[in-house]
């Protein structure tokens, strides 16, 4: 494809300089201190052809709806287990399982409202799930701000290709939450509030869905419904909660009782069917590390379908086989702690010293069910701009890795974002791209021709 | 998507010393320029007695200190700095009242305080892009705030701060009187706001044949009832 990015990479300094001003910042905290920087944004975009991208929306919509489909037997009728496809041990002891959740049927059955799934595409074309996130995946409003910049520095690289337009994000999330909201009041975000790392996104989406931004302590729950309380006491009935809190912060009656992030008795109003909470309590189950490795068959045992997307060869410590073949090859798979998010407890066997090994093996051995290992995947380099010499190219380019996070929203129906957060390690020998970790971000165009 | 039009205690809050602090900025500015002005040919004593009226002790030893500190020294909660910083902590946390536009100005205004801080700057004119976004600030406001309450709660906080810095630099009685009218004309659009007790003593105290603001307990008055007028 031939593309000619001369504007947007001479536009680097212009793009940063209006994110600056918008704000586009994520929080950090280092030894307990919370700082906020720019999330950095490379203007070289990923591009996914049209064919592609037809692939990956299928494939996305048809695990999100597995997923979805397995979170409701999960806490109701239990199928999968019983019928021996995914171990019960691989449920119950996870730590996302809440057996609060048992029965609860949230409206529309819709679990895993919103989904970033994380994905890499092999050098050899092929794509690969690294991940499911549906829990609170964030991480959609840093390409939304970026195209409206993008468009604006650089104009006549948009009248010349023929790119997807990417930002009715939030015209998804509006139709979604409306669906779930089902008329019963206003439909608000509940952040944590400022130091939340991702709180510039909690913001974001709330001016451009029209939803309001709630804060703890603006809401309440009386005779099971939730409400919205005013400066007089004045209040509205709130339908849909948009919630940024852990779960297990979201009832302190229910859950951490210390916590001062959630809304007392919001389970019950939740039982009741009185408010929607997207996404729903519980879904961690459907998003450990470990369940992950089950997603194909879940595919094929509730679509009765092939899996459209493939897995990363994974291995489960868990099963005798696995745990033999993970011990025997440590040192060329990437072994992942599944209680760990964000990057952390992801080690690769390669970096480690035969002492770490040692250790590393000692707490497989020790608790197999804590861990997965994968083949490394030898996923393809993107470009980025890269100023700080190490570049021989005379464009100024490197190459890095970089990973895709997809986002699936599901109302009435489950949609595919046609773009998605593309991050990149800026540490050319690091396959971590996490923004927690220094990772950048760039925009991620599907081209419609 | 059903739009709330109430506002939560802390947003209403955030929206008042939003405007109090924006407008600090703004005055504060446009009282450093004309001390600046005094300062390149004038004496200590020509612009000193200005600033004692912020109850700001002697710290700073030279017309250079004084002139970075009033900037941009954050421990000064009379400085430009603090004020800029502190309307920012409220805008940060109503994004989606006063949208991204509107917030963008300040945004800029911190970045370039920044900047010149770094560089330690004196010049103040080099500040005038503050000046000219705060002036951008309240015009994207108005154009964009959907919920009307909120913005006369920001305006509240505009002619409070307004008519607060006035009372303090001893400004005449016409343009105080102006400055009370415009901050009830808001008011009167979003009813129980005010304190009415404290707005009747306000209506008393504010006519011309009781002003006096060489008055120190006329004065003192006045201060304490405007600061406590609205209710948030």
């Amino acid at each position: 494809m031939n593309i000619k990015l001369t504007e947007l990479t001479d536009s680097r300094d212009s793009v940063n300089k209006w994110m600056e001003r918008y704000g586009v910042r994520f929080g950090v905290y280092k030894n307990g201190v919370f700082n906020e920087q720019l999330f950095p944004f490379d203007p070289v975009p990923r591009i996914i052809g049209k064919e592609d991208w037809a692939y990956l929306e299928k494939g996305l919509r048809q695990r999100v709806m597995a997923l979805n489909k397995f979170l409701w037997d999960v806490y109701h009728e239990k199928k999968i287990i019983k019928d021996g496809i995914v171990p019960e041990e691989f449920v119950y002891s996870s730590k996302g399982y809440l057996p609060e959740c048992e029965g609860i049927s949230p409206t529309g059955g819709v679990y895993a409202h919103i989904a970033g799934i994380d994905l890499v595409e092999g050098k050899d074309g092929q794509w690969y799930v690294l991940e499911d996130n549906l829990r609170i995946p964030s991480g959609a409003s840093y390409p939304m701000i970026a195209r409206q910049i993008t468009r604006r520095v650089s104009p006549a690289t948009f009248a010349s290709h023929a790119i997807a337009e990417n930002r009715g994000y939030a015209d998804l999330l509006r139709d979604m939450m409306d669906d779930m909201n089902d008329g019963r009041g206003i439909s608000v975000i509940l952040t944590p509030g400022r130091y939340n790392s991702a709180y510039f996104e909690h913001s974001y989406l709330a001016e451009k869905t029209g939803a309001t931004l709630a804060y703890p302590g603006d809401l309440y729950v009386e005779d099971n419904k939730v409400y919205y309380s005013g400066i007089y006491k004045e209040r509205t009935r709130v339908g849909c909660i948009y919630r940024r809190v852990s779960d297990e912060y979201m009832d302190p009656l229910v859950f951490e009782a210390s916590s001062l992030l959630g809304i007392p008795n919001v389970m019950q109003a939740y039982k009741a069917g009185n408010v929607a909470l997207v996404n729903a309590i519980g879904n961690g189950v459907a998003d450990d590390k470990g369940i992950y490795y089950f997603v194909p068959k879940m595919v094929e045992y509730y679509l009765g379908e092939k899996p459209i997307l493939q897995n990363a060869p994974t291995y489960l410590p868990y099963f005798k086989e696995d745990y033999d073949y993970v011990l025997a090859n440590m040192q060329r798979l990437v072994i992942k702690d599944v209680s760990e998010a964000g990057g952390y407890g992801v080690v690769f066997g390669k970096d480690l010293t035969e002492e770490q090994l040692d250790e590393l093996k000692a707490l497989i051995i020790d608790q197999p069910r804590r861990w997965i290992a994968q083949e490394v995947i030898d996923f393809k380099d993107l470009e980025i701009l890269e100023d700080d010499g190490v570049s021989t190219s005379p464009k100024g380019l490197v190459e890095r890795k970089a990973d895709l996070r997809a986002f699936v929203v599901s109302g009435k129906d489950t949609r595919v974002w046609c773009s998605g957060l593309t991050r990149f390690s800026r540490n050319p020998n690091s396959f971590v791209v996490n923004s927690s970790q220094g990772g950048g971000f760039k925009d991620t165009w599907v081209m419609t021709e | 998507m059903v739009k709330n039009t109430i506002l939560s205690a802390n947003k209403a809050n955030c929206l008042f010393w939003l405007g109090r602090y924006e407008e600090r900025v703004y005055i504060t500015l446009h009282l450093l320029r004309k001390c600046y002005d005094k300062m390149i040919d004038g004496e200590v004593e020509d612009y000193w007695p200005i600033w004692q009226k912020l109850d700001i002790q002697g710290i700073y030893q030279t017309n250079e200190d004084f002139t970075l500190g009033m900037m941009y020294d954050e421990a000064n909660p009379s400085s430009i700095m603090a004020a800029q910083t502190r309307a920012m902590d409220n805008a940060i946390l109503l994004r989606e009242e006063i949208m991204s536009e509107t917030l963008s100005y300040l945004e800029m205004s911190v970045a370039l305080m920044k900047e010149c801080r770094d560089k330690r700057e004196t010049n103040v004119m080099l500040l005038q892009p503050v000046i000219d976004w705060s002036l951008a600030f309240w015009g994207s406001a108005e154009q964009r705030l959907e919920n009307h309450k909120a913005l006369y709660l920001m305006m509240l906080g505009r002619n409070v701060e307004n008519l607060d810095m006035l009372l303090r630099f001893e400004y005449g009685y016409e343009r105080i009187a102006r400055a009370y009218d415009s901050l009830k004309h808001y008011s009167r659009r979003s009813s129980g706001l005010l304190d009415e007790h404290i707005e009747s003593q306000l209506d008393r105290l504010i006519v011309r044949e009781q002003f006096n603001l060489n008055n120190a307990e006329y004065k003192n008055k006045l201060l304490a009832f405007v600061n406590q007028l609205v209710r948030v």
